[in-house]
């Protein structure tokens, strides 16, 4: 095992020995390693926003959360237009 | 390669929204959610906090990440998730694409904003006419 030397605020440092008075990790290095192969364990990188979405307003989040007033399908009618003009791009 | 669905881009946002279905894979409770297609989100699905809570999706672990104003923490779940018609019939279903078997519970990831991510659009091909203004899914 490797010794890390580090740097954590008191009323963690705090918070860390009182749960170790209660018996629940034989150390602070015990529980720091619990700690931190549970956290490393749940943390999953799935996909970020390399921007702010938007910027929205605070109605326009309101209006994404709710589902749209219009009816945004457009009518099967007009899907045959399109695949008049597909079959001329030749896309397969 | 055929036209299967479009949709109009939406008048009040300027966006893109498409109808998904997303299901609790334990419990089965489901709700219709529009989401924002979004090229520039790198994971499958954002919801926000209400929607995540009226189906009782299940925290599966957290994630963080950097974007523009900085590093973000965000809550992940697990669902399955299905793109729908006006009628709720199912278009497409959408599959988890970073594991060798093809699983159908996708992750999703607690935003502000329902929101649509390149990992699931990547599994379809698209087209948008400008002068429309339509996005077309076709097959």
């Amino acid at each position: 095992m490797q010794t890390v030397q580090i740097r954590i605020p008191e009323d963690l440092v705090k918070k860390a020995d009182e749960v170790i008075k209660k018996g629940l990790f034989r150390s602070r290095s015990h529980l720091l390693r619990e700690a931190l192969g549970k956290y490393l364990q749940n943390l999953n990188h799935i996909g970020i926003m390399p921007y702010i979405v938007g910027p929205f307003t605070p109605e326009e989040i309101t209006l994404l959360k709710s589902n749209p007033s219009n009816l945004l399908q457009v009518p099967s009618d007009k899907l045959s237009k399109v695949d008049e003009e597909l079959k001329k791009l030749n896309l397969g | 390669m055929r036209a299967k669905i479009g949709w109009r881009l939406d008048s009040e946002l300027s966006v893109y929204r498409l109808p998904l279905r997303i299901t609790n894979p334990e419990t089965n409770e489901w709700i219709m959610k529009y989401c924002l297609f979004d090229t520039g989100f790198s994971g499958y699905l954002g919801l926000d906090k209400e929607t995540i809570s009226l189906i009782h999706l299940s925290e599966t672990g957290y994630g963080k990440g950097l974007v523009a104003k900085g590093v973000i923490e965000y809550k992940n779940y697990e669902a399955i998730v299905e793109l729908i018609d006006e009628n709720d019939a199912i278009i497409e279903k959408v599959y988890k694409i970073d594991t060798l078997e093809k699983e159908d519970v996708i992750s999703i990831q607690e935003f502000d904003i329902p929101i649509l991510g390149i990992k699931i659009i990547k599994q379809f091909s698209w087209l948008i006419l400008s002068d429309e203004n339509i996005l077309y899914l076709l097959k």
